[in-house]
């Protein structure tokens, strides 16, 4: 029986679709079957996220109602055969009941070995529909206090689910401000949340380049490092953070400082 | 300076939420002691307060007339 993450965050536009599509990337190219079930209906993304926006026929609330099977649902990515996504299409998908989310969900265990809910933004009726479904939950943050404050009230809310686990992804850090004490790190938002941190992810430009064009991640990426190890720790329980200072010390990461 | 503002605002937030806290938690605690005592009703007050590091503090008491017997019968 699979394993059903949910990815959530509270705030809006902190990376989580990214971070979900590009972790069930690095968790399928790790060798295990790996499905994301896009949780925000009516303001999906994570087709685009993948790059295969055009291969989506059927979504999530065509299989719940008995309009398709699950398979004709299931999107495989072109470039990763242990990939699919099961999408929730723009304004198509109408109303959604928890009850025939769960047995969606339940379906997907059967032949998956990792299900990744991208779950909306907000604490809505889609948040617990998502997070309901889930044994395991991953909040995304930005260093940004309005992020933190929010991952905090989520966090409120995971409490009252029966979750084996609620853990933390700092995204979009900015390694030289942290090194020049003008933002959050890792250790703060550890300290704030009171929450393991399992991942630590730089701001990275190769994410917009590689969206642009349709690419889940760039591979050579510091981002798609950083997901490496989120991706390492959720398969095998490690626990090594991407250090997104490390750019920044030294001579070198003097003149980076400066540059930036 | 942004992580003591960020503690600094997350402390009011989480003050903000006790009060519901506590009218849920007294009615609730009341129910519990009540199988183990004969609680005096107005007697019971919980109250939740949060440290300066955002920890909860949470206190219960109660004055109860007697112990509920155990294990008895007849």
């Amino acid at each position: 029986m699979g394993r059903c993450i949910v990815v959530t965050s509270g705030k809006g536009g902190v990376g989580k679709s990214t971070i979900t599509a590009t972790l069930g990337m690095a968790i399928a190219g790790a060798g295990a079957k790996v499905v994301l079930v896009d949780a925000d209906v009516g303001l999906n993304n994570l087709d685009l996220v993948l790059g295969i926006e055009d291969g989506v026929i059927y979504d999530v609330s065509d299989v719940e109602k008995g309009r398709c099977r699950l398979t004709e649902a299931l999107v495989t990515h072109p470039f990763q055969e242990n990939l699919s996504l099961l999408s929730s299409r723009a304004l198509v998908s109408g109303k959604i009941t928890e009850r025939g989310f769960a047995a969606v969900i339940a379906a997907l265990r059967r032949g998956f070995d990792y299900i990744l809910i991208d779950c909306p933004a907000g604490i809505d009726e889609g948040f617990h529909r998502a997070v309901s479904a889930a044994d395991e939950a991953l909040v995304v943050t930005t260093p940004i206090p309005a992020s933190v404050r929010d991952a905090d009230k989520v966090s409120d809310l995971l409490a009252g689910y029966r979750l084996r686990r609620v853990e933390v992804i700092v995204n979009r850090i900015r390694g030289d401000l942290v090194m020049k004490g003008e933002a959050l790190g890792v250790s703060d938002v550890r300290n704030v949340l009171r929450l393991p941190v399992v991942g630590s992810v730089p701001e990275d430009d190769e994410v917009l380049l590689s969206q642009t064009v349709g690419r889940i991640a760039n591979e050579d990426s510091r981002q798609y490092r950083a997901v490496l190890l989120i991706a390492s720790h959720v398969m095998m329980g490690t626990n090594t953070l991407y250090d997104c200072t490390a750019k920044y010390r030294g001579i070198l990461g003097f003149f980076r400082k400066m540059a930036r | 300076m942004g992580l003591e503002r960020i503690k600094k605002v997350l402390l009011k937030d989480k003050t903000g939420a006790r009060e519901d806290v506590s009218a849920v938690l007294k009615s609730d605690a009341y129910d519990l002691l009540d199988n183990y005592f004969e609680v005096e009703p107005h007697s019971l007050s919980a109250s939740v307060e949060v440290d300066e590091f955002g920890y909860y503090e949470v206190k219960i008491a109660a004055r109860a007339y007697r112990v509920r017997g155990f294990g008895r019968s007849g």
